[in-house]
């Protein structure tokens, strides 16, 4: 399908804040100051993810009835919990500003930004998670590799404002080789949900292949439906995993041993933190671009050795 | 009640008539719901309803099938959950599942949600739309009985659709689904499709004439 800008801005951001505001907590907990511009950064994505949802309505004056559908949409309880978290995200950062280090009060506003920060990520990721026709995304790993992929990038983002800390850098390694993993089992579940698109129950015709018919007006839809989009080559399918691999995982790892040896762990640990940033918005674009849906059975690209068939075969 | 269309695909040609009337009658008047800003530019606008031509098997067992392809209007339609503004939504009384535009925001994730790929964007409005099953011809008294029905059904010139209550068992679309064993499209998906098909009837054996020699022969004739 098409990677629609907004919600590239919404998940990564409010992800990356919510791992943000789960590290923070932990610094909290372990009786540490806390930063109020790290809280404020996170804020600032939360608030820049939120609003560049709105982007994506195109029917502006319809938004008044968004929560409508709390019950059953997990669309509308987006709405609702990042609306929340937001609030508390700057409660907290009020907390950290009106009594900068430890102070009374914080430990419960921070605990409480983690677990929303927590809640939001976990609702965001189910609103993709939740739809059985698009094949790629139904399934736990679409939950889990966003999750922690948000972790992962806001331990990463965190650890320049706190300075060392070598139990959040361990924390983040831990993360990290999960998210591999995940992320591994997710690139294989893409593979077969594209491998799976069913022409024979699509079409009550049992036997294959199965091939389309350009028959002038059954071109795909891609301006109208954009559940749909032209299949992504291989060849930048496996360029963008190689990018994600390396400025996620290659990178990262690299720069954690340098910042041993070289001494210097905050600068090393911003250019860190840029790295997961940009390997996190790569892989949410492919998370998009790469997603096969049921109704891909009917919709096939031209192929141009063959024109007026189409090019795919089922 | 559950309206429904049913398609003979023994019947259709794949002459397109009802993709053509579809987007005539949406699109006619002053406030047509489908926009069809540039009919002579982009031959693939927007439909509500198309006419899918898929060939199936190898040579020479091979078969072409014309499948018009419009709203499912799904017992279980995952597009109405998804809705957070509830813009989308099913009809009690007789099971037709409607777009609200007015509060419709253009999410789009109804058309994600839908495992058939009927609903479409309109751009110019910035809402979802889809097929309506005609409503406002099958619930306008002031029409002839004969033309209340959807404007696909109606003009299909070889009355391969037809339109009713499957869940009359005293209907015309009720008993051909049952007697005809109709199926819908993607039933794995578990969305409960309304809109049927009935089958092809099967292909005949290709027997060559040295097979039927052979035989003859082995029989002894």
């Amino acid at each position: 399908m098409k990677a629609p800008a907004p919600l590239l801005l919404i998940t990564v951001l409010q992800g990356l804040s919510g791992g943000m505001a789960v590290a923070l907590s932990i610094e909290v907990i372990r009786g540490k100051p806390v930063s109020p511009i790290a809280y404020g950064v996170a804020l600032a994505l939360a608030l820049i993810g939120g609003g560049a949802s709105f982007t994506h309505m195109h029917h502006f004056s319809a938004g008044r009835y968004m929560l409508r559908g709390w019950r059953t949409s997990w669309l509308s309880r987006e709405a609702i919990t990042t609306g929340l978290y937001i609030a508390v995200l700057a409660a907290t950062l009020w907390w950290t500003v009106r009594a900068p280090g430890v102070a009374v009060g914080i430990g419960w506003w921070a605990g409480w930004a983690a677990a929303l920060g927590l809640f939001a990520m976990w609702v965001t990721a189910m609103v993709y998670a939740s739809i059985p026709a698009m094949r790629s995304w139904h399934s736990p790993l679409t939950v889990v590799t966003m999750m922690t992929t948000g972790i992962l990038g806001g331990f990463m983002v965190v650890l320049p404002f706190i300075g060392e800390s070598a139990s959040l850098t361990i924390a983040s390694l831990v993360v990290m080789a999960l998210w591999l993993g995940f992320r591994g089992l997710q690139f294989r579940f893409f593979v077969d949900a594209r491998q799976g698109v069913n022409a024979a129950t699509a079409t009550g015709l049992s036997r294959a292949p199965h091939r389309l018919q350009d028959s002038g007006t059954t071109k795909p839809p891609y301006r109208s439906q954009t559940q749909i989009a032209p299949d992504l080559p291989a060849l930048t399918r496996h360029l963008a995993m190689a990018a994600i691999l390396w400025w996620v995982v290659v990178l990262p790892l690299g720069l954690t041993l340098l910042a041993h040896v070289l001494k210097a762990p905050i600068t090393i640990a911003g250019i860190r933190a840029a790295s997961v940033v940009t390997g996190s918005f790569i892989d949410r674009w492919l998370f998009f671009r790469d997603a096969t849906h049921s109704s891909r059975a009917w919709f096939a690209d031209l192929g141009p050795s063959k024109p007026g068939l189409a090019g795919a075969k089922f | 009640m559950q309206l429904t269309i049913i398609t003979d695909l023994n019947k259709c040609v794949g002459c397109k008539s009802c993709q053509v009337s579809c987007k005539e009658h949406n699109t006619s008047g002053a406030f047509g719901p489908l926009p069809d800003a540039n009919p002579y530019e982009e031959a693939d606008g927007m439909w509500w309803n198309r006419v899918v031509t898929m060939e199936s098997g190898e040579y020479p067992n091979t078969a072409v099938m014309y499948l018009p392809k419009a709203c499912m209007h799904c017992y279980d339609a995952p597009c109405v959950p998804v809705c957070p503004t509830k813009a989308s939504y099913k009809r009690e009384d007789n099971g037709v599942v409607l777009v609200d535009y007015d509060s419709c925001i253009g999410c789009q994730l109804c058309m994600w949600a839908c495992p058939y790929g009927v609903r479409e964007f309109d751009e110019t409005e910035g809402v979802v739309k889809k097929c309506t099953m005609c409503i406002d011809r099958i619930e306008d008294e002031s029409l002839a009985a004969e033309d209340r029905q959807p404007a696909c059904v109606q003009s299909c010139p070889t009355h391969a659709r037809t339109f009713g209550d499957l869940d009359d068992p005293t209907s015309e679309v009720a008993q051909l689904v049952h007697a005809r064993q109709g199926f819908t499209l993607l039933p794995e998906l578990g969305a409960r499709p309304a809109v049927h098909y009935l089958p092809r009837r099967p292909s005949p054996a290709i027997i060559s004439a040295e097979t039927v020699d052979a035989h003859m022969e082995s029989e002894g004739y």
